[in-house]
């Protein structure tokens, strides 16, 4: 019986670490080997009771034109290819319901919903998979405070995201080219 | 009063009152309930300990301690799981007959998979629905629950996985994709827990405070989450009605098993809770808005499409199936009116949509006599609980009246006059009563 325990005792304790060292290991691949790219964002400031505190991101360029929104449904998965606007910001170039083949790097998201703005256009508003930025719980709020007052002046507030075989990871939400981090402890 | 009573043995044996085998097996007797209610307290400490400890500790790292490098905190990240496991297996291997160690390090390891996963995704800006994380965390908790035989675990998931309906439900809309897309998980994760269940109820008569605070998670949650299925948009009161009166039902009658017969009304939840549920459905459809909106909904098509649908029909179904095996059963003693009100609601809103004054009619004297019945039960079983309940009832039924502008002032009135004045002289009758039964068998 003490025997059978400990076994169902070890595969227990390897599933648990499995999560974790899987959620590690995929991020730690994102970051070396991603393609990084600048998100023009708007920064809020809510709590999640397990996380802490984090500014939740909404992007500028979350919304997308098509032909056949119809075809798109609420929650689907959604690969984007994506490419820089001159002015050095990541934009939806093309997006697919099916992975995109060809080698090029894309990104998975999900529809939100999909309007008709005319005959044969449709929007397509979408959610990327990196809303939720972790700081420091004194510091979250003053986040969202600066970055209002920085877009009052028209400032630059992007997030830098590592994009890798359709996973995303922030590295960081920045104002002006400057960490927000950085900008609070001034 | 047990110090005093074996203070007494020694001047009780002394005068020959008792042998001194008596007096020995007394004091043995008051040796182990002592020992047995010290563990108890030390267990329920133990537990409150676990809880708070690893509370704390969620709390403490969801600080974000920034001035912490990445690689650092990836390690401080993996301490509370791994002090958990740790903790269990030493539980394991060197404390499996002391209840304490298990409880405690069980909790901590439940609370440590919560801390571990929360830190990586916190550290590494991983983005992701509670819900989600929810699910992650009872489907890993889970085993801990039969490897330890941890019963605050078991709780703890239960709770989870109602918070998981009521993450998830705010998908579901009727009509749309989302509609048909229902946490389902939920059911998976109550039936890993029935083996649980099914040991504490083997073993009633040593895990007795387990086995009555799963009854009462189990009959909340289940309560609670059917809510939470209902796509919003769906407004079809018939099925919802039906689906929540006859969960109700199926309590009820598992509540009136023999196994609840000697104990307390509150350490019943199937009772105590279907009790109101059903009473509270009939009071709804005793307004004739109810009936008005329920001939007006969409047709049985649409509604087939909503995997919903299906599932109030299970439970109408379980319960007609659970009815007639106890009918068959408790011919000869009576059929208790209380364990037909799904069935009577159930006819009624399906045969008298045209003639909705008669199901008000109805509603209203099931309601009366449902009152009765327990006020009945409670002054013939000497029982305030019940007595109570059955005041409660029939107040009820005269409080949803008062707004019935279709009875005049005078009849309403004279209901609540009589179902107060019910409340002043039943309880105080009932109480003389027992005052005498003592004093008579003082004499």
């Amino acid at each position: 019986m003490k025997k059978i325990l400990l076994y169902a005792f070890i595969i227990m304790a390897a599933a648990q670490w499995f999560v974790p060292v899987q959620m590690l290991w995929s991020r730690h691949r994102v970051l070396n080997q991603g393609e990084l790219f600048k998100f023009r964002t708007r920064p809020i400031d809510p709590a999640d009771p397990f996380k802490g505190r984090f500014v939740s991101l909404s992007f500028d360029d979350e919304t997308v034109f098509v032909k056949n929104g119809s075809a798109f449904h609420y929650e689907q998965d959604v690969y984007l290819i994506l490419g820089t606007t001159a002015g050095g910001h990541a934009k939806i170039e093309k997006v697919f319901q099916h992975v995109p083949s060809g080698g090029r790097n894309y990104l998975k998201a999900k529809v939100n919903y999909a309007s008709k703005e005319n005959d044969s256009l449709w929007a397509l508003a979408l959610n990327f998979p990196f809303d939720e930025y972790y700081m420091n719980e004194f510091k979250a709020p003053q986040a969202e405070k600066m970055y209002r007052d920085s877009s009052r002046l028209n400032g630059d507030t992007y997030a830098k995201v590592k994009i890798y075989n359709g996973t995303g990871v922030l590295e960081g939400v920045y104002i002006n080219d400057r960490r927000i981090e950085d900008l609070i402890t001034q | 009063m047990n110090n005093q009573l074996l203070r007494d043995l020694d001047e009780l044996v002394s005068r020959s009152i008792i042998t001194s085998e008596s007096a020995a097996e007394i004091s043995r007797y008051y040796d182990a309930k002592k020992s047995s209610q010290s563990g108890k307290l030390t267990l329920i400490l133990a537990v409150m300990g676990g809880i708070l400890l690893g509370s704390g500790v969620i709390l403490v790292l969801a600080h974000n301690w920034e001035f912490i490098g990445r690689g650092v905190k990836t390690l401080i990240a993996i301490l509370p799981l791994l002090t958990g496991q740790v903790l269990c297996l030493i539980a394991l291997m060197k404390h499996r007959e002391n209840r304490s160690w298990m409880e405690v390090s069980a909790i901590l390891l439940f609370f440590g998979i919560a801390a571990t996963i929360s830190l990586i995704a916190q550290i590494y800006q991983i983005s992701g629905e509670l819900g989600d994380f929810l699910l992650t965390w009872m489907v890993l908790a889970l085993p801990i629950v039969y490897i330890t035989g941890s019963s605050a675990v078991s709780l703890f998931i239960i709770a989870l996985a109602t918070w998981f309906v009521f993450e998830k439900q705010e998908y579901a809309t009727f009509g749309s994709e989302m509609g048909n897309r229902l946490p389902y998980a939920y059911f998976l994760i109550l039936l890993c827990l029935i083996p649980k269940y099914l040991t504490l109820l083997r073993n009633v008569g040593s895990s007795k405070n387990s086995f009555y605070l799963h009854n009462w998670f189990f009959v909340l949650s289940t309560m609670l989450s059917l809510g939470a299925f209902i796509p919003s948009g769906y407004n079809q009161a018939v099925l919802v009605s039906s689906a929540y009166i006859s969960l109700a039902g199926i309590f009820y009658l598992v509540g009136k098993r023999e196994l609840f017969h000697e104990t307390r009304l509150f350490l019943n939840p199937f009772r105590l809770v279907s009790l109101p549920v059903m009473v509270g459905i009939l009071c709804f459809w005793t307004f004739a808005e109810f009936w008005t909106e329920a001939a007006g909904r969409p047709g049985i098509g649409q509604l087939l499409r909503v995997s919903f649908t299906y599932l109030c029909l299970l439970i109408v179904l379980i319960y007609l199936v659970v009815l007639f095996k106890n009918i068959s059963k408790t011919l000869k003693t009576g059929i208790d009116l209380v364990t037909l009100i799904p069935l009577i609601f159930l006819a009624c809103v399906l045969l008298l949509r045209q003639a909705p004054f008669m199901g008000i009619f109805i509603f209203n004297i099931l309601i009366l006599v449902t009152g009765v019945i327990y006020i009945y039960r409670g002054t013939s079983r000497d029982h305030l609980g019940y007595l109570n309940l059955g005041l409660i009832i029939l107040a009820t039924l005269a409080l949803i009246r008062f707004f019935d502008t279709n009875i005049p002032f005078m009849w309403r009135g004279l209901m609540f006059i009589v179902s107060g004045a019910g409340f002043f002289i039943l309880n105080s009758m009932m109480i003389r009563r027992r005052k005498k039964i003592i004093e008579k068998s003082a004499l």
